[in-house]
């Protein structure tokens, strides 16, 4: 009688969802550094992308779903959540803004460097990383896959 | 052509040269006992038409027999204003006097029935007392079905049941009163419960509470009538994070809420069939989205005594 009333509460609780969000905390450590550019300051921007976004047809590779800008070049710890619905793996990417106009080799800027890695024998929730930003203006599609 | 043909239509929505129905008989089966019949005392010989005017049986008839009754909010005084005025009007009810709750003179009996036609139960929302009704709508994009049934005192219990492009479903139960009632003009308002379920790729489920106010005249074989909805909907989302200590799951909560406006007219094929045709406007989740595009029904209604 329980289990049969626990079943209908299940039911009518799993009636009423409307988006049923499944997301996987992972924390990401390690340090991100130019080797080209060791004095370099400026902010970091970290775009956290999953390897393999979207369904069938529409499969593509990156998706992004989370982003951080740190003070410059340096360690990094940081906890993130990655959405399991949605596609698979996990890519970090991270540009230096040298000239801080928040875009990456704008026109007339500065020449920014830029680096990517993919995170082995994911999920798991802790990830250590070593990052080199070592191509300069390329975006998250020149360097993956 | 045409014009000939609109004004053969206007002619009979004037209800000018309309063919008077024999009713008294199902009208006195229907009305005789309880609420609804405490004002009816039916005439054999009397005539009455499917005129929409709410009370209209009683005012084309000659006699108000028990003015105190009410079935649907219905003002009893203004009953016995009618009666007095139709009396120069009818000329097919049989000479009688006024007799409070009793029978008129001259051997012929009084009729007051204190019921409107379906269409103008349709076009307010609420059905006189012991009368039911049921209604199918289909348009675009919406589609409908309701059934209702008459308890007195202006009151009206339905079932309802929305639907827009097989992909959103809204049925509910609802309470609809009258709030205002003066001859030819009633305002009603009704609140609905339901769930609502829409399937596809906006998918969405969740409780839903409707609030309806109605507008509607009562011409002669038409109820031009004016509706006005709003349906809010509480949706459920839930979280699950599988984290380093350990999964969690949240709940969250948000609404959507829906306008929604619809100006028709019910038109009295006879006193227990009417036919619909309206204009509907919706803002479907109006705070996520823009105004859903205009569409319009054709419906059937029909009814009877309890």
């Amino acid at each position: 009688m329980r289990r049969v009333l626990s079943a209908l509460a299940a039911l009518a609780i799993g009636g009423c969802v409307n988006q049923d969000l499944h997301l996987y905390e992972v924390r990401v450590h390690g340090s991100i550094t130019a080797p080209s550019l060791p004095d370099a300051e400026g902010e970091l921007h970290v775009v956290f992308h999953r390897a393999r976004a979207g369904e069938g047809a529409t499969s593509h590779p990156l998706g992004p779903f989370d982003a951080s800008v740190l003070d410059g070049p340096g360690p990094l710890d940081e906890t993130i959540l990655v959405p399991t619905d949605d596609g698979e793996g996990l890519v970090i990417y991270a540009w230096l803004d040298l000239d801080g106009d928040g875009a990456l080799c704008a026109p007339g800027g500065a020449v920014e460097p830029a680096g990517l890695i993919e995170v082995d024998k994911f999920p798991r929730h802790d990830v250590a990383i070593d990052l080199e930003l070592g191509s300069n203006c390329a975006g998250p599609e020149a360097l993956y896959p | 052509m045409i014009l000939a043909g609109a004004a053969v239509v206007a002619t009979w929505l004037a209800g000018v040269g309309a063919v008077d129905l024999e009713v008294a008989g199902s009208l006195a089966a229907a009305e005789a006992p309880g609420e609804g019949g405490a004002c009816a005392t039916m005439s054999t010989t009397s005539t009455t038409s499917t005129a929409m005017d709410g009370d209209a049986t009683s005012s084309r008839t000659s006699q108000a027999s028990n003015p105190a009754s009410t079935s649907d909010g219905e003002d009893a005084n203004s009953s016995k204003s009618k009666s007095s005025k139709s009396k120069s009007k009818s000329s097919k009810s049989p000479p009688s006097e006024p007799r409070a709750g009793g029978r008129a003179g001259d051997g012929a009996q009084a009729i007051v029935l204190r019921i409107a036609p379906v269409a103008y139960q349709a076009a307010t929302g609420v059905s006189s007392a012991r009368r039911w009704q049921v209604g199918l709508q289909g348009g675009f994009p919406w589609w409908g079905a309701r059934a209702q049934l008459g308890l007195g005192h202006g009151f009206s219990p339905s079932l309802d049941l929305q639907i827009a492009r097989f992909r959103r479903f809204r049925p509910a139960v609802g309470i609809a009163h009258t709030w205002v009632d003066h001859g030819r003009l009633r305002i009603s308002g009704e609140v609905l419960l339901g769930w609502l379920f829409q399937i596809g790729d906006l998918a969405r489920r969740g409780p839903n509470v409707e609030l309806r106010v109605r507008v509607a005249l009562a011409l002669r074989r038409a109820s031009p009538y004016l509706m006005l909805g709003s349906q809010s909907t509480l949706l459920a989302d839930r979280t699950t994070i599988d984290g380093i200590a350990g999964t969690s799951r949240a709940w969250s909560l948000r609404g959507e809420w829906t306008g929604w406006a619809t100006l028709g007219v019910m038109v009295a094929a006879t006193y227990d069939v009417a036919l619909d045709f309206g204009l509907d406007a919706a803002w479907v989740d109006a705070a996520s989205g823009a105004p859903a595009i205009p569409g319009a029904h054709f419906g059937v209604h029909f009814g009877g005594p309890r």
